[in-house]
């Protein structure tokens, strides 16, 4: 029981029957104070004087006097009525709290609604953001051992834990509202919603926000003035990556699967046909070393043709021009190649450079009746080679590179992600260590 | 349904549910006990205190695809404010309550449970409970205060009844109120429900609303 009623056993008279709108003059100044809350309403302060008022008390009895060096102006005018989410509401109360954070105050505000079917709701608004705000009929469930709390089948991380204080009160409340009321608040946020507990000595209350953008309310309650800017981002936030991430990763999957398609494809169209293989030896001593293949055919659309080749090389090497000519026209593919292979041991470690195999790829050879010329050089005595022609074989250069290219969008968006959280968590009791640590590892306290 | 009149002043009482023991005559505000076949009079009813309750005797809604009719009122003074438990009578004959305060609704029916609660003085805030089956937390211990009645009761009111209350809450949006008044206690189960659920007509109207 509160200690205002002392008739237990008298109900009070019935009230005369009241108009739905009640005017009285303030006790402290006489401006006249306009009630919109009905019955429900217990204490309403006066704009012009500070007094707060006790509208349960047959005497308009003043409850608290509290004195405002600057006057708030809340930014939706008691009275105003909007349609939010579906449903009428009245602004009938508008409040500040404040907590302090290492000497400095941060300042909020909230905006009490009311429709007499629906009960209350809140606006709360800071730095431009704004929340609307219900009070829940359950207990949300703590996680035993974190910070974390969990509502509705959502994961709420702890975000603060702090004092906060009404430092401004104007228009009607639901309780007997005074300024210097402390309440220990913690917030847990899963963006767009947040989760608050307010723990006083008398009573504990959870409250559910959602993340409102401020153009939706200007117009639900048709305000004329401008909206104040957003400053900062936001605890419940919800960042536009996120809410567009969905569909954004349903396209990188179609590009992905696209691309790997053209490559199936491509693999599968590949003939990758072995053409003309043979064996060589060059021989420091014989003067004429340059060498013709028999001629050989490819066939097929215009593609590549792959030239392997191996030499016995051992802390040597050896050095091939090579030629593709086209039997009947002429035309030909000059190409050099150098295959060299060293090894050895250097203060106790091995190394070795280079190796005894080499390929060669030219794109997009026509078909045709084609033959090889092979000048070798080399300063060994004799170095032994062979040399493979390979028709139609798969390539993987477009498909790394797509990869590449689509990898870049994914890396961009976990940067821009990474970031925006860095700023969210900048002011909550778990800032992150640097912009590159992960979110969840500051919460395991 | 059964009528009779009202002993005091003559005005026709009625009796919609079998369940109902008292009715407070609308005419004279006596409080109206049935007996078997004749009303004792055991005095006037308090006046109801105004507040912004939408709910009135007669509205109706719906609950779970059950219509129902609000037949009775109690009004209760919390630490925080008032509260009222509206009877109910559904279409199937059975008896609930839609207690209501602030713009929260709460269906609940008086339920039987195999096992006793624990007494009034053993339970804390916080403490975990199972009625039927479901776990409940103890949320808060209070005495509510009965202020008074109107319509028809299943059971016997009168002002100044103080009785000892535990509000517990369950799993979604289920609740528990553990009445201390009697013995063995009465046990409510229910859940909250938003006000559009319960379809409710025959509301009070209010200006501009």
């Amino acid at each position: 029981m509160d200690g205002e009623t002392d008739t237990v056993n008298t109900p009070p008279l019935e009230a005369p029957a009241a108009p739905e709108i009640q005017t009285f003059q303030c006790p402290g100044c006489g401006a006249p104070l306009t009630v919109r809350g009905m019955q429900q309403t217990q204490s309403i302060a006066c704009g012009s004087c500070g007094s707060v008022v006790d509208i349960t008390d047959e005497n308009f009895r003043i409850i608290d006097t509290f004195q405002s060096k600057v006057k708030v102006q809340p930014l939706i005018p008691l009275g105003s009525r909007g349609k939010l989410r579906g449903e009428l509401f009245e602004v009938i109360g508008f409040l500040q709290r404040t907590i302090t954070v290492e000497g400095v105050d941060y300042t909020w505000s909230e905006y009490l609604l009311f429709n007499p079917y629906k009960g209350f709701r809140w606006l709360s608004e800071y730095n431009g953001h704004w929340s609307y705000t219900k009070t829940t009929t359950q207990i949300p469930n703590r996680k035993a051992g974190s910070a974390a709390v969990n509502y509705l089948g959502h994961t709420f991380l702890h975000f603060q834990t702090a004092d906060a204080r009404v430092s401004y009160v104007l228009g009607e409340f639901y309780w007997r509202v005074q300024v210097g009321e402390v309440c220990e608040v913690a917030d847990f946020v899963s963006p767009p919603l947040i989760l608050s507990m307010e723990r006083s000595e008398a009573e504990v209350t959870w409250s559910i926000a959602e993340y409102i953008e401020p153009k939706i309310l200007w117009e639900a309650f048709q305000l004329k003035t401008s909206i104040p800017p957003k400053v900062g981002i936001a605890p419940n936030q919800p960042s536009k990556l996120v809410s567009l991430s969905p569909q954004l990763w349903k396209r990188w999957g179609i590009f992905f699967l696209a691309i790997l398609l053209v490559q199936v494809i491509f693999l599968l169209m590949s003939a990758n046909q072995l053409v003309f293989q043979d064996a060589f030896a060059f021989h420091l001593a014989e003067k004429e070393r340059a060498r013709v293949t028999p001629v050989f055919e490819l066939t097929g659309r215009p593609s590549n043709v792959v030239i392997r080749s191996k030499a016995t090389v051992d802390n040597s090497w050896i050095y091939l021009s090579l030629a593709l000519i086209n039997e009947e026209t002429g035309n030909g593919y000059d190409f050099g190649r150098e295959i060299s292979y060293y090894h050895g041991r250097d203060g106790g470690e091995s190394w070795s450079e280079g190796s005894s195999s080499d390929e060669a790829v030219l794109p997009s050879v026509p078909a045709g009746r084609y033959y090889l010329r092979i000048e070798p050089e080399a300063e060994a005595s004799s170095v032994n080679y062979s040399i493979q022609v390979y028709r139609d074989v798969p390539n993987w250069t477009f498909f790394f590179l797509a990869l590449g290219g689509l990898l870049i969008f994914p890396i961009f968006y976990w940067w821009r992600r990474r970031t925006f959280e860095y700023h969210r968590w900048s002011e909550s009791d778990h800032p992150m260590r640097s912009l590159s640590s992960y979110v969840s590892s500051s919460h395991e306290d | 349904m059964r009528t009779a009149n009202c002993p005091s002043c003559g005005a026709k009482v009625t009796f919609q549910s079998a369940a109902s023991v008292l009715a407070v005559c609308d005419y004279c505000k006596s409080t109206l006990v049935r007996h078997d076949l004749d009303l004792e009079n055991i005095g006037k009813m308090a006046e109801l205190q105004t507040d912004g309750s939408p709910l009135q005797l007669h509205a109706e809604g719906d609950y779970r695809h059950v219509h129902f009719a609000v037949v009775g009122r109690i009004q209760l003074r919390y630490g925080q404010g008032l509260w009222n438990e509206w009877y109910l009578l559904f279409d199937d004959m059975r008896g609930g309550w839609l207690g209501e305060a602030q713009g929260t609704y709460a269906v609940s029916f008086l339920t039987e449970v195999s096992q006793p609660p624990p007494p009034f003085e053993e339970l804390r805030a916080g403490q975990r409970l199972a009625l039927k089956d479901q776990v409940f937390e103890v949320r808060d211990l209070q005495s509510a205060l009965c202020i008074g009645g109107e319509g028809e009761l299943p059971f016997r009111v009168g002002p100044g009844y103080e009785a000892p209350v535990a509000d517990l809450l369950g799993e979604e949006n289920r609740f528990a109120t553990i009445d201390y008044s009697e013995l063995p206690p009465l046990v409510f189960l229910g859940e909250y429900v938003e006000f559009d659920q319960l379809r409710l007509s025959g509301l009070r109207e209010f200006d501009g609303w």
